[in-house]
């Protein structure tokens, strides 16, 4: 059911200039994570150019021989979780006109691609913050519960706990959405 | 559906319920239509988040600015053996040159200010109405139109220049929707750079709210 991508497990233990190298490898990844946080090109970009920033500087911090996708991973959730905090006092970002979202979707995607990533992302951003993360990093990034409780530091029981919540809230959110197209045709 | 089951039937789905319970849940599962109509919507809704995040991590990405950083607990591990085997009379030294270094940058910080404060109302004055309004047409369109980290410049009738470049969008708590813009002016060899904050205040209409340096 996973993500088929690389299994780092299965790879030797990799010197830290390794890991940067690989982390730069996984970025269309990292960078699709944090969309599906952020909601926006523009601050999903800024969001993983600043993980990386701070994972260069913090490169001592990294344990050779642990994962390195789970390491960016959580990164960029804590880069996140902080900038929400911060939001709450400063007022919020603009996830609605963001041109680059918009024309970087329209000119490489066809329409209803785009449609669908609309419409699936405002699901999510109706989630808890916790409910999203474990969807995200589970369903959408093929994390198993162990790797994706490990970014997330928590228990396996509370993952699946809160990936079974944010499921059922989708499933119901995208089943009620279907019901009102219906209604309105 | 219980808790239970769901539990069950989304580790089941997820590859994750252990060897020895997958052939007998396999088995219920066969039996249960209920449980199966659960288990279609939940890979269907996997399916579904699967094909609409696809095309993000598809596109180009932009490049990282990634430049040789120094970690920074380093210098520090560094400074602090320094002074954990040192004597303890090179800390009075060391106090004093970083009490001479604040003091000296602040008063060369509040210098400074005052020289490029001075400078800028001299070269902002020399910009006319006309040129003025000129120059509020294009950070009109450029806030308008353009995306974050794109450049757009206005070239006047003598030697001034101006570059404008958009570097974050937000909303306000209000509601209003704003964003910030470095604005380059540029005379002849000189320039001057200020940080600009705009809201948006109708269509193609935007007014700045704040000039910083």
């Amino acid at each position: 059911m996973h993500s088929p991508e690389q299994d780092l497990t299965q790879l030797p233990p990799l010197s830290r200039r390794e890991a940067i190298e690989t982390a730069i490898g996984m970025y269309p990844r990292l960078r699709r994570f944090a969309y599906g946080l952020c909601g926006s090109s523009d601050e999903a970009d800024e969001l993983v150019q600043t993980a990386f920033e701070r994972a260069l500087k913090s490169i001592r911090q990294w344990q050779p021989g642990t994962r390195v996708d789970s390491w960016m991973y959580r990164i960029i959730q804590n880069l996140w979780l902080n900038q929400r905090r911060a939001d709450r006092v400063r007022g919020l970002h603009l996830p609605v006109t963001d041109p680059d979202r918009l024309s970087s979707l329209r000119s490489q995607q066809d329409a209803e691609s785009g449609l669908l990533l609309e419409r699936v992302q405002r699901c999510i951003e109706t989630l808890p913050d916790d409910q999203k993360l474990a969807v995200l990093l589970v369903s959408v990034e093929g994390l198993s519960y162990r790797e994706a409780a490990g970014v997330l530091e928590i228990s396996e029981p509370a993952l699946t706990s809160r990936l079974a919540r944010g499921r059922r809230a989708l499933l119901e959110q995208l089943e009620a959405g279907t019901s009102r197209k219906m209604a309105g045709s | 559906m219980t808790r239970q089951d769901e539990l069950q039937l989304q580790a089941w789905m997820d590859g994750e319920l252990p060897a020895a319970d997958r052939d007998a849940f396999a088995e219920r599962l066969a039996r249960e239509p209920r449980l199966q109509r659960q288990a279609e919507s939940l890979q269907s809704l996997d399916r579904l988040l699967r094909q609409a995040y696809a095309p993000i991590a598809a596109q180009r990405v932009p490049t990282l600015r990634i430049g040789k950083v120094r970690p920074s607990d380093s210098f520090w591990a560094l400074f602090c053996k320094w002074l954990g085997t040192s004597q303890p009379l090179r800390w009075q030294p060391c106090c004093l040159l970083l009490l001479a270094a604040i003091s000296l940058a602040g008063a060369g910080g509040y210098w400074l200010s005052g020289q490029i404060k001075l400078e800028t109302a001299g070269q902002a004055n020399e910009l006319g109405p006309r040129e003025r309004q000129a120059l509020q047409l294009l950070v009109d369109q450029v806030l308008e139109h353009q995306r974050s980290g794109s450049t757009a410049s206005w070239q006047g009738q003598g030697r001034e220049r101006v570059i404008i470049t958009p570097t974050r969008t937000f909303r306000t708590p209000d509601g209003d929707y704003c964003r910030e813009f470095s604005e380059r002016l540029v005379i002849g060899d000189e320039w001057n750079e200020e940080q600009v904050i705009a809201c948006r205040e109708g269509e193609q209409r935007w007014s700045v709210k704040a000039r910083y340096y």
